[in-house]
């Protein structure tokens, strides 16, 4: 397998000093020294809570916003080297899909407008050409044909979210972002999203990376998973390991902080409910950022930040005192 | 299960009344809730489990009204009772939490005097007598420093923070019934696992009846007693969690189940209900599932099929069942 996206030491760090006189800078550091690949054909989760950064690094793949430090390399180029008009060309190979299809179609264009614009914007077509590659777009995300004169607002959320997809993979992208797609729907349309994108993946060999904050769906449709906690990535491995034996006591109090749809075992999960809030990320804990939360932590904890190394093979871990004996939900 | 009954809710009709003519939101709904008893109502956007709560706590905008329908509380119909007598009511016997707790709690005045507010109304206490209840109940719902929450406005606490204060406001008469309007939605994973388990431990110790209002199943297995899957603003399925997940019956509650991703058990291809939910204003006729229904029948399509007992404590509204009842 190929690796198709490298992030190295990627940073993002918001300057949030206020008042004229303070000589100390304040910063929001959203994304702190993040590293990963992305194969070719594969689908990574990003999790994590409010603040951990998941959506503000998918916004520095794409280019959506200037990072601080680190490497984005698509395709074997690093991004940041690329000219304006270079960067232009090489966004049609990556896109995204939004989470709220409400507030990110606009509502005066209607839906062959919507579609089309990937494609007037980069590719030179005649009329009848465009008109024939949008039908054939909305037939591939189970539009009906007869919906190309619509508004976005005559539809609901989950058709919504359809159009966004047909937008997403008119110009034949490579690699697609999927920041919380299924999160505003019902879980009816959430299976019926979910679904298409992996027949999409499938036939287009797409590489997803897909953020969201919803274990079940990650999991459903992921084959590796980056857990991340204020800014770092504090786990990465394939969803099996995840599931059944984390090292990190946050992936496996994120675990367990899921319901289970089986009343049976209301009583029977033996996992750790976390305690505290999650801190703000203009103040983040010394140490392990993880430690005042941390049901292990020790004083090593409070003082050295632990590494981002891999424990074993394809499963990395960010802690000082990994779990020996993680509890994980999936039985095997 | 000899428990007494709290509320019963019978074959309530909520219509609301707008320029596009009248919407069935509510249309004959049947439940009772026990003393002690938390009972959940599932269901998607739409499907009127939100009128249902709203209902009972009389809480409707002016175009929703109740059509027909009683809600027996304590033995009183309450939909009989004046403006004022259901004012006492709420607060004092019955008490609501929602969704988002940053828009339900009053940006302009502090934690402690919102939660000192409804003590002060309803249990005609004096202000210091006020004070000091509130933050005891703060600290009931696990706030550590009480004292300085209680001075603190609703912006400076987290999520997970001010859904406990709405708790605390909520619990600070110990009313009999509380309503939970998808408490947990709006809260980080790790903060709802805090907040349901905060609830159960007050269940536990107040025998408060709950009506949980959900879309999230996971939800429902870790807290339910008793189930009501609502779709279009009817029940199609209403019986005993441990039932209604081994043996669901209507095709709506078994589709939903089966499309539900889950993190405890490897899934290939997830199941589809195909179609959206029906708009309230142009609903099906005969069943109101029979267009997404993957058993439908000629009979589903004009004829509605009644909510029928099949086992005891297990009623469903599905042709499918009808010969056996």
């Amino acid at each position: 397998m190929t690796v198709i996206l490298s992030v190295r030491g990627l940073k993002k760090y918001f300057d949030v000093t206020e008042g004229w006189w303070k000589k100390e800078k304040q910063y929001l550091k959203a994304v702190d020294h993040i590293s990963f690949d992305v194969n070719h054909g594969e689908t990574l989760g990003i999790v994590g809570e409010s603040g951990c950064g998941k959506s503000t690094t998918g916004n520095l793949i794409m280019q959506l916003l200037e990072k601080t430090e680190g490497e984005i390399i698509f395709q074997g180029v690093d991004l940041s080297t690329l000219s304006k008009q270079q960067l232009r060309k090489k966004r049609a190979e990556m896109q995204m899909i939004f989470q709220d299809p409400f507030s990110s179609l606009n509502p005066r264009m209607k839906v062959f407008d919507i579609i089309a614009e990937p494609l007037l914007t980069h590719l030179n077509l005649s009329s009848e050409k465009l008109k024939e590659e949008v039908l054939s777009l909305m037939d591939q995300v189970g539009l009906d044909r007869s919906y190309i004169h619509r508004y976005p607002h005559e539809f609901s959320g989950g058709q919504r979210q359809r159009i966004g997809i047909a937008r997403a993979i008119a110009l034949q992208p490579k690699l697609i972002i999927c920041d919380e797609p299924v999160s505003a729907l019902d879980v009816s349309i959430q299976s019926q999203i979910l679904n298409l994108m992996s027949k999409l993946q499938k036939e287009l060999r797409l590489t997803f990376i897909f953020i969201a904050h919803g274990l079940p769906a990650v999991k459903y449709i992921s084959d590796k998973i980056a857990v991340m906690y204020l800014g770092k990535i504090v786990e990465l491995t394939t969803k099996e390991k995840l599931f059944s034996k984390p090292l990190h006591p946050y992936t496996e109090g994120l675990l367990s902080a899921v319901p289970l749809p089986d009343p049976m075992l209301r009583n029977k999960k033996d996992g750790v409910i976390l305690e505290g809030d999650i801190p703000s990320p203009t103040n983040i804990p010394s140490g392990c950022r993880f430690h005042p939360r941390c049901p292990h932590a020790q004083e090593k904890c409070k003082n050295e930040e632990p590494t981002f190394i891999a424990h074993e093979e394809e499963h990395y871990v960010a802690c000082h005192f990994p779990l020996k004996e993680g509890v994980g939900v999936l039985e095997k | 299960m000899g428990r007494e009954s709290l509320l019963e809710v019978r074959n309530l009709k909520t219509y609301f009344y707008t320029e596009d003519g009248v919407i069935p939101s509510v249309d004959g709904v049947s439940f009772t809730i026990k003393k002690g008893e938390t009972v959940a109502v599932v269901g998607e956007s739409g499907s009127g489990k939100s009128v249902t709560s709203l209902s009972i706590m009389g809480l409707l905008d002016a175009a929703g009204k109740i059509e027909s329908g009683t809600i027996i509380f304590e033995g009183n119909d309450i939909t009989k009772l004046s403006k004022k007598d259901r004012r006492k009511l709420r607060g004092n016997e019955m008490a609501m939490i929602f969704q988002e707790p940053l828009t339900s709690l009053n940006p302009l005045f502090t934690v402690g005097n919102q939660i000192s507010e409804a003590i002060k109304i309803h249990q005609k206490v004096d202000k210091k007598e006020a004070k000091k209840r509130s933050i005891e109940i703060l600290k009931k719902v696990g706030i550590a420093r009480a004292e300085k929450v209680y001075h603190s406005y609703p912006h400076l606490l987290s999520g997970g923070m001010r859904q406990r204060v709405m708790i605390a406001i909520a619990l600070s008469c110990n009313p009999k019934l509380l309503i939970a309007d998808e408490p947990t939605t709006a809260l980080d994973v790790t903060i709802q696992a805090q907040i349901l388990q905060l609830m159960k431990e007050l269940i536990k110790d107040k025998q408060t009846s709950i009506l949980f209002i959900t879309h999230d199943l996971g939800v429902v297995a870790e807290m339910a007693d008793q189930v009501i899957v609502m779709y279009a603003g009817q029940v199609v399925e209403y019986t005993d969690v441990f039932t209604l997940f081994k043996e669901a019956a209507h095709p709506y509650t078994k589709s939903l189940l089966a499309s539900t991703p889950k993190i405890h058990e490897q899934t290939e291809k997830l199941q589809v209900i195909e179609g959206t939910v029906p708009n309230p204003n142009a609903m099906p006729s005969g069943c109101r599932f029979h267009t997404r229904c993957p058993y439908v029948m000629e009979k589903c399509m004009n004829n509605e099929p009644v909510l029928t007992n099949i086992h005891t404590r297990h009623q469903v509204k599905c042709w499918l069942y009808e010969e056996e009842g």
